[in-house]
């Protein structure tokens, strides 16, 4: 090849990279990583909520088929990693041709064979192949991707459809776990009474609340007068209002003195109820916790598909890519993920 | 009026054929599920006396209140393992897709290339060994400087069949 075919080969490998600049693959593959710790504290914590409620064939049968979906995880995770090699590969294409370049130098100095030419004459051919395949390796990297990425696309896009019901479902199951955790307590056989007791108490304290007796001290004041004045001289009405507001007081008072009676029961009850109450609220907690996780595993999922979707894209089109809203999903189901592990 | 005023066992025990019949016909939304296995644990705190036959009744309700929440579940993992097949197969399909992009990644970091070279640099220094060792050494030294040669160039062959099979 003489020098002006070098020259015009340079200036078409210089302008084919320029339009050839590789999309940043790495939030994509970090958000993969992600998807997989999600996927896995998924099917972890509804196994873990099936045997804390002795369904353990439940438990069994969803552990058997999550341990395919941890694979899947896996095998998401590796083709993540792939793109990423893919173009780091390509953005690192010089080094890869100087590594090359060095190690055959190296090697024919071992085998006593000289290469022709000044040493400056050979750095300046070193650096002129470094430059070529640098622009060759941003090239074949794009290829490349692009071949991945449509190879992979069906595959991922059923995937994600697949993943995403499963988490769905594995969210319910979780929940309805946890029900059965929280109604089980309640409804223990040495609980259930205890709890009857305590209900029939806050009922009846409930319908004396409903006689308002605030109007009890009226009712005193009333009596007091008619009382004050001499029987003979009470008209035929007053004697009766005295009857049945006395009659009204009475079952007020015992109204009353019942209230003070049953507010001391139900304190009385609080020594069994307060730590019984503290340990539901705790399941109730995770409860909420465990929905907000699994909704949120379940958008990133789709997300991900999503993300994908825009990454073949912009590869196509030779456009930048951003994968911002899949990674705010995936930070989102990372910090679920950590508070699912502490409760 | 409260649905839970009930007073006698007659009462009580209608009012479980009640929640029975809607167990029987409950959807599958988790919230329908929920609803009524609370409505479960509702009849059993509040059913009393205390009698045997309440308790019977309560007995009934909890087994009731807990397949109703069961049979949910096992329906959803059911559903999750019946997509268990397809997902083997798609998983297969993305492992395929990343071994041969991993390939491409290599073959873009020229690794065959740098392996075939450094095999070859290998050959050279057994080989100069081997010259070195023929000058003045005695048979066994030769022959273990030949072995090394013959396993270096082995070796090489191999990388040179990877850098050809890859072109």
């Amino acid at each position: 090849m003489d020098r002006k075919s070098a020259r015009i080969l340079l200036l078409v490998i210089s302008l084919s990279a320029a339009c050839t600049a590789l999309p940043e693959v790495g939030s994509f593959a970090d958000a993969t990583i992600e998807l997989n710790a999600a996927l896995k504290t998924g099917g972890a914590t509804a196994v873990a909520e099936l045997k804390a409620i002795d369904a353990d064939k439940q438990a069994k049968d969803l552990a058997a088929a999550w341990t395919v979906r941890d694979k899947t995880g896996v095998a998401l995770v590796a083709y993540g990693e792939s793109l990423r090699a893919i173009v780091d590969a390509g953005n690192q294409g010089k080094e890869s041709a100087g590594k090359l370049i060095d190690s055959v130098t190296g090697l024919a100095t071992a085998a006593g064979i000289t290469i022709p030419g000044s040493s400056a004459a050979l750095a300046v051919a070193g650096d002129t192949a470094r430059f070529i395949y640098g622009q060759i390796s941003l090239m074949r990297s794009a290829k490349s991707l692009e071949a991945a990425l449509d190879a992979a696309e069906p595959a991922v896009t059923r995937i994600a459809e697949v993943l995403a019901k499963d988490l769905r479902q594995a969210g319910e199951i979780f929940d309805l776990a946890m029900t059965e955790l929280e109604d089980s307590i309640q409804t223990e056989e040495e609980m259930q009474v205890r709890l009857g007791y305590r209900m029939a108490l806050t009922d009846e304290r409930g319908a004396l609340y409903a006689l308002d007796l605030s109007t009890i001290s009226d009712l005193r004041k009333r009596i007091h007068e008619l009382m004050k004045q001499d029987a003979a001289t009470l008209t035929a009405e007053e004697k009766k209002e005295l009857a049945k507001i006395r009659e009204e007081e009475a079952n007020l008072t015992a109204a009353e003195a019942r209230l003070i009676e049953i507010q001391a029961l139900i304190k009385a009850t609080d020594q069994w109820h307060d730590p019984l109450e503290a340990r539901l609220a705790e399941i109730r907690k995770r409860q909420r916790v465990g929905i907000a996780f699994f909704a949120a595993a379940v958008a990133t999922t789709t997300r991900w598909a999503a993300a994908h979707d825009r990454l073949i894209q912009a590869v196509k089109e030779r456009r930048p890519y951003s994968a911002q809203s899949l990674m705010e999903a995936a930070v989102q189901v990372r910090e679920l993920t950590g508070r699912m592990r502490e409760l | 009026m409260s649905e839970w005023d009930i007073t006698t066992e007659e009462g009580w025990s209608d009012k479980l054929g009640k929640l029975l019949e809607e167990a029987d016909t409950v959807g599958d939304a988790v919230a329908d599920r929920k609803a009524l296995s609370r409505r479960f644990v509702q009849f059993i705190l509040r059913s009393r006396p205390n009698t045997e036959a309440i308790k019977a009744l309560d007995v009934i309700a909890n087994e009731a209140r807990r397949s109703v929440l069961i049979s949910a579940i096992d329906d959803r993992v059911a559903a999750i393992s019946d997509r268990t097949a397809e997902l083997v197969l798609l998983t297969k399909g993305i492992e395929e897709t990343t071994a041969n992009a991993e390939k491409a990644a290599q073959s873009i970091r020229l690794e065959n290339a740098q392996g075939a070279v450094d095999g070859l640099a290998q050959s050279v220094k057994s080989i100069k060994a081997l010259a070195a060792s023929m000058k003045d050494a005695d048979d066994e030294q030769v022959r273990t400087s030949l072995e090394n040669a013959l396993k270096t160039l082995i070796n090489l062959k191999k990388k040179v069949q990877a850098v050809a099979d890859a072109v």
